[in-house]
C-alpha cells in the first residue's frame, strides 16, 4: 500500500514537473497558470525569526515561527489550490529530507507556509497534508494572516502577488534556516538537485551538536 | 525632562490625529501595466490617511512600542539608519514634528500601521488615491508630471516641509516624500523575461499605458523604489497607512 | 585544465605580439575558477557582490582616474589590475552660466571620472551608493586619485553636495559581463564590486543603467573609459597631446530659481543644452592647449543620451581615425566623424599654425546650444 502511495506519488509529481515547464514556455498566453517571480536576495546574518506574528499549524496548534528555535528546518511557501509548482515544491523539500542521512532526519522539521490566508484554513492545511501522506512528526503547514505572509516572504526574498482569480504568482524558493532561523541555504527553482541544501543541513546538526544531545 | 517632552509629544500627536479619509469605490487604469491582460482595475472603497505620518507621530509609536525604538530594532528590519538623524531614541530632531517622517523601513512602516489598526496601503490603492487626489484638485497631466519631476530632481527640499494633519482631505501625495506601499517590489506578471529585465535599462516602453510625461513620472516613482530593500531608509521616503472600511 | 588554459594565453600573447616593438610583460592574467579564455581574451568573471560598508572615505579611487578632458598616462608595462572606485551620488553642479541643476553622478562631476587602462588589463570595481549622504569632492584627498586635484583647480562646475537617495547602477560599455550580475541596481547605502577584463581596445561609455535609463543618464551618470590598445596605436611616439572629450546633451526647464529635468523634452530629443565635457564653457574656459605643428590625439565619446554628435575642428582636417578607438578601424582624411549616442572615435591631427582651432558638433543646432570649444596653439617649438 505504501509503494503504490510512492508510485502514485512520483506520477503526480512528475506531471507537475512536466506542466511547470510547460508553462514557461508558454505563459505568454496562457493566463490560466501562474507565473514564476524571480527570488529576492536576502539578508543572511540576521535571524528570521524576529518576526513575531501567530501562525496556526494544520495541526490546530498557534505558534510563532521562534517556535522553531533550536533545530534547521526547511521552509518553502505555497498555496493548497496551487496545482503546478506547489507539489513540486513540497515534493522538492521531501526529497532533501530523504536524501538525509537516517540518523539526521529526526533533527530535521520541513515547515509548509501558505500564501493563501482565505482558503487554507488549518484544517484545509491539514487535508492537503493527509492527501500527501505528510506526517505531522515531520512536516508543519502554517496558516497566516496576509501581514505576516508578507512580511515572512519578504524576509525569506519570495516575491509574490495575489491575482483576481484567487490565485498566486509567486517565486519557487526551498530555503534552510540554521537554529537561530538565518538563512544559510536558498534552492531556486523546481526539482533541482538537493545535495547543497542536504550538505547545508548535515552541517548544522554536526556543528550544533543536535545527533548527542 | 523627558517625560514633559513627550506630554508635548502628546499634544501635538492630539492635534494631528484627523480621521483618516474615505477614498470612494470605483475604477482606475494604471499607468504602468504589471499584466498583459488587466487595464482596468476595480476598486473597493478604502481608507488612507490624509497625509503622511509624521516624526511626532512616529514618535508615539515608538515610546509605546520599545522594540521599534532606534537602539532596539532587530537588525534585520533596517539597514543600520533607521532614524538615523534622531539624536536622542526617544526624542525626534528639534523642528521636526511636523515633518514626513523619514528614515523608516518597511518593516517599521507596517508595524506603525499594524498599531494604529490599519496597514500599508498596497500599490493600487495608492495609486488609485492619487488619481483620485488629481481629478479632486483638477490637476492636469503636465502639472503633476512637472511636479513629480520636481520631486525626484531635488527630493530633499520635499520631504523637509512639514504637513498639515488636521486639514481632513487627502493631500501631500506628490509633493513631501515618496511613499512605502505594502507590495512594493515592481512584480510584473506577463510573463518570466519581462520579471527578467524588470523593467532595467530602457526596458520600460512593454509595461507603460501611454508615454506621456504623466505616466513616466508615476513608472519612475514604482520602479525607484521596488530597488529599494525592505530594509531601505532614506531621508525622502516615508508612508502613509490605509485602512479597511468597517464591514 | 586550467595550466591549459594559461599556456594557451601565453601563446596567444606571444603571437599577436610578435615583430612589434613594445612587449608587454607576459602576465599570468587568469584569476578565478570561473574564467576562461576564447581568442586570448577572458570571460567568465566571478559573480558580484553587493553588500553593505560603512565607507566614507573618497569617492574616486585609482591611479589612472582623471577629471576630462586629461588622460592618466600608463607608466607601467604590460597588463595590470586596477582598483578602481566611483561611488554614486548627487551634486549640484553648473552646465551654463546661472543654469545648475541637481545632478545624479558618478564621483561627483558631469561627465564622471576618466578611467584609463589598457586592453587586457583587469579592473577590480567597487561602487557605494551614497545619495543618501552630502559627498564633497572639491577638497584634496591624499592619495586618492588625480581627478581631485584636478577638479580643485577647475570649479567651473561649482560642485555642491546635495542628497538625493535613489537607486543607481553602473554599466561600463568596455566590460564583457552578464548585465543582470554585474550592472545591477544597488539601493541607498548598498556597495556592490565586481571585475571586468578591458577585452577590447577603444573608448567607451559607462553610464547607470537603472529605470528609466533616459533619465538616469540626462541626469548625469556617464563617463568614458579609454582602453588603449596593448601593442599602442601606430603614431604613439609622435603624439604630443593626448585629450577626453565627452559630449552630451541636457534637458532642463527653469521652475522658480532651479532648473529640473524636463522629462518631455528628453523623449522629444530637444535638449536645453548640448555640452563638451559637462559645461558649455568647458573648452571656451580651459581651452586644450597644443603648439604648431602638434600633432594632436582626441578620444571623443558621444554620451548622448539620444543625439548624434558630428565633430569637427574649424581649421584642421583628421588625419587619422580609429573608430571606436579600435586600432583596427581606421580611417583617413577625414572632415567630421559621425557618432551615435554611446558611439566613439579616437581622431588625430596636426595643428597646422599658431592660432584658435574651433572644436564643433557641426551639426549647428547643437552647437549654438553649447557644443563648441576651442584648441589654443602656441607658436611651433621644434
Amino acid at each position: 500500500m505504501k509503494n503504490l502511495m510512492l508510485a502514485l506519488s512520483v506520477v503526480l509529481f512528475s506531471s507537475g514537473v512536466a506542466i511547470a515547464q510547460d508553462h514557461s514556455q508558454h505563459n505568454h498566453h496562457d493566463h490560466m497558470n501562474h507565473t514564476t517571480f524571480k527570488a529576492e536576495p536576502v539578508n543572511k546574518e540576521h535571524s528570521i525569526y524576529h518576526l513575531d506574528g501567530e501562525w496556526q499549524a494544520h495541526t490546530g496548534e498557534s505558534l510563532t515561527l521562534a517556535n522553531f528555535q533550536g533545530q534547521p528546518i526547511v521552509i518553502s511557501m505555497i498555496y493548497g489550490s496551487c496545482t503546478t509548482a506547489c507539489p513540486v515544491l513540497v515534493n522538492d523539500a521531501r526529497r532533501i529530507f530523504e536524501a538525509l542521512p537516517d540518523a539526521y532526519k529526526g533533527e530535521v522539521k520541513l515547515v509548509m507556509v501558505s500564501f493563501d490566508q482565505d482558503r487554507d484554513t488549518p484544517a484545509a492545511l491539514a487535508e492537503y497534508a493527509a492527501k500527501y501522506n505528510l506526517g505531522d512528526d515531520v512536516w508543519t503547514f502554517l496558516h497566516g494572516d496576509d501581514n505576516n505572509i508578507r512580511a515572512l516572504a519578504t524576509l525569506l526574498g519570495v516575491r509574490y502577488r495575489k491575482r483576481a482569480d484567487g490565485d498566486f504568482d509567486h517565486s519557487n524558493l526551498v530555503t534552510v534556516l540554521d537554529v537561530h532561523g538565518r538563512v544559510v541555504e536558498r534552492v531556486e527553482g523546481l526539482n533541482r538537485p538537493v545535495e547543497e541544501a542536504v550538505n547545508a543541513l548535515v552541517k548544522i546538526i554536526d556543528e550544533n551538536h543536535l545527533l548527542h544531545r | 525632562m523627558y517625560k514633559w517632552l513627550s506630554v508635548l509629544s502628546m499634544v501635538v500627536a492630539v492635534q494631528a490625529a484627523a480621521e483618516p479619509v474615505i477614498i470612494p469605490a470605483g475604477e482606475y487604469k494604471p499607468a504602468v501595466l504589471l499584466d498583459e491582460t488587466v487595464e482596468v482595475v476595480v476598486m473597493p472603497a478604502f481608507k488612507l490617511d490624509a497625509a503622511p505620518v509624521t516624526y511626532a507621530q512616529y514618535l508615539d509609536f515608538v515610546l509605546e512600542n520599545s522594540k521599534w525604538r532606534r537602539d532596539n530594532i532587530a537588525a534585520i528590519f533596517h539597514d543600520g539608519n533607521y532614524l538615523k538623524s534622531w539624536s536622542v531614541n526617544d526624542q525626534v530632531p528639534a523642528g521636526y514634528e511636523s515633518k514626513p517622517v523619514t528614515e523608516v523601513s518597511w518593516f517599521a512602516a507596517r508595524a506603525y500601521c499594524d498599531a494604529q489598526g490599519g496597514r500599508l496601503p498596497t500599490l493600487d490603492e495608492w495609486e488609485y488615491a492619487s488619481n483620485y487626489y488629481l481629478q479632486q484638485h483638477g490637476l492636469s497631466d503636465k502639472a503633476y508630471a512637472q511636479m513629480l519631476f520636481a520631486r525626484h530632481s531635488n527630493p530633499t527640499a520635499y520631504s523637509k516641509q512639514e504637513v498639515d494633519t488636521t486639514i481632513g482631505q487627502l493631500d501631500y501625495m506628490h509633493n513631501r516624500v515618496n511613499e512605502w506601499v505594502e507590495d512594493y517590489q515592481l512584480l510584473l506578471t506577463n510573463g518570466d523575461n519581462n520579471d527578467l529585465l524588470a523593467g532595467s535599462c530602457g526596458d520600460s516602453a512593454r509595461f507603460m499605458a501611454d508615454f506621456g510625461d504623466a505616466s513616466y513620472a508615476t513608472f519612475f516613482r514604482y520602479q525607484s523604489r521596488s530597488n529599494y530593500r525592505p530594509q531601505s531608509t532614506t531621508s525622502t521616503l516615508g508612508f502613509r497607512c490605509a485602512y479597511d472600511l468597517e464591514k | 585544465m586550467k595550466t591549459f588554459i594559461k599556456s594557451a594565453v601565453a601563446s596567444a600573447l606571444l603571437v599577436s605580439f610578435a615583430g612589434l616593438p613594445v612587449i608587454a610583460e607576459a602576465n599570468v592574467p587568469l584569476k578565478h575558477d570561473s574564467e576562461y579564455v576564447i581568442d586570448g581574451k577572458i570571460y567568465g568573471m566571478p559573480k558580484a557582490k553587493i553588500y553593505r560598508d560603512d565607507y566614507n572615505g573618497p569617492a574616486v579611487v585609482g591611479d589612472y582616474v582623471t577629471m576630462v578632458p586629461h588622460l592618466a598616462k600608463l607608466d607601467y608595462k604590460g597588463n595590470k589590475e586596477h582598483e578602481v572606485r566611483m561611488d554614486v551620488f548627487s551634486q549640484k553642479v553648473e552646465v551654463a552660466p546661472g543654469v545648475s541643476y541637481n545632478a545624479w553622478t558618478f564621483g561627483g562631476s558631469v561627465p564622471g571620472p576618466v578611467l584609463h587602462v589598457r586592453e587586457g588589463d583587469r579592473v577590480v570595481f567597487k561602487m557605494k551608493n551614497r545619495s543618501t549622504e552630502e559627498v564633497v569632492i572639491t577638497k584634496p584627498f591624499k592619495g586618492a586619485s588625480p581627478y581631485f586635484d584636478q577638479i580643485a583647480a577647475n570649479q567651473l562646475q561649482k560642485h555642491q553636495p546635495v542628497v538625493a537617495p535613489m537607486p543607481h547602477s553602473m554599466d561600463f560599455h568596455s566590460g564583457t559581463v552578464a548585465a543582470n550580475d554585474k550592472w545591477a541596481t544597488i539601493a541607498p547605502g548598498e556597495t556592490i564590486e565586481f571585475e571586468w577584463i578591458a577585452n577590447y581596445a577603444g573608448t567607451y561609455m559607462y553610464h547607470c543603467g537603472t529605470s528609466s535609463v533616459l533619465m538616469h543618464t540626462a541626469m548625469g551618470q556617464y563617463g568614458a573609459v579609454v582602453v588603449s590598445p596593448k601593442e599602442g596605436y601606430p603614431t604613439d611616439k609622435e603624439v604630443d597631446q593626448e585629450y577626453v572629450i565627452v559630449q552630451s546633451e541636457m534637458y532642463l526647464e527653469q521652475m522658480g530659481e532651479d532648473y529640473i529635468y524636463d522629462h518631455s523634452a528628453a523623449l522629444a530629443r530637444d535638449p536645453s543644452h548640448v555640452v563638451f565635457n559637462g559645461h558649455v564653457s568647458a573648452l571656451s574656459e580651459n581651452p586644450l592647449k597644443s603648439n604648431a605643428g602638434d600633432r594632436v590625439r582626441i578620444h571623443f565619446l558621444n554620451a548622448g543620451p539620444s543625439g548624434t554628435s558630428s565633430f569637427h575642428v574649424i581649421g584642421a582636417i583628421f588625419d587619422k581615425v580609429w573608430a571606436e578607438g579600435d586600432p583596427r578601424n581606421t580611417w583617413y582624411g577625414m572632415q567630421t566623424v559621425l557618432l551615435g549616442a554611446s558611439s566613439s572615435a579616437t581622431v588625430e591631427f596636426i595643428v597646422p599654425e599658431e592660432g584658435v582651432y574651433k572644436l564643433v558638433d557641426h551639426e549647428f543646432a547643437d552647437a549654438e546650444r553649447g557644443a563648441a570649444g576651442a584648441l589654443y596653439a602656441g607658436p611651433r617649438k621644434k
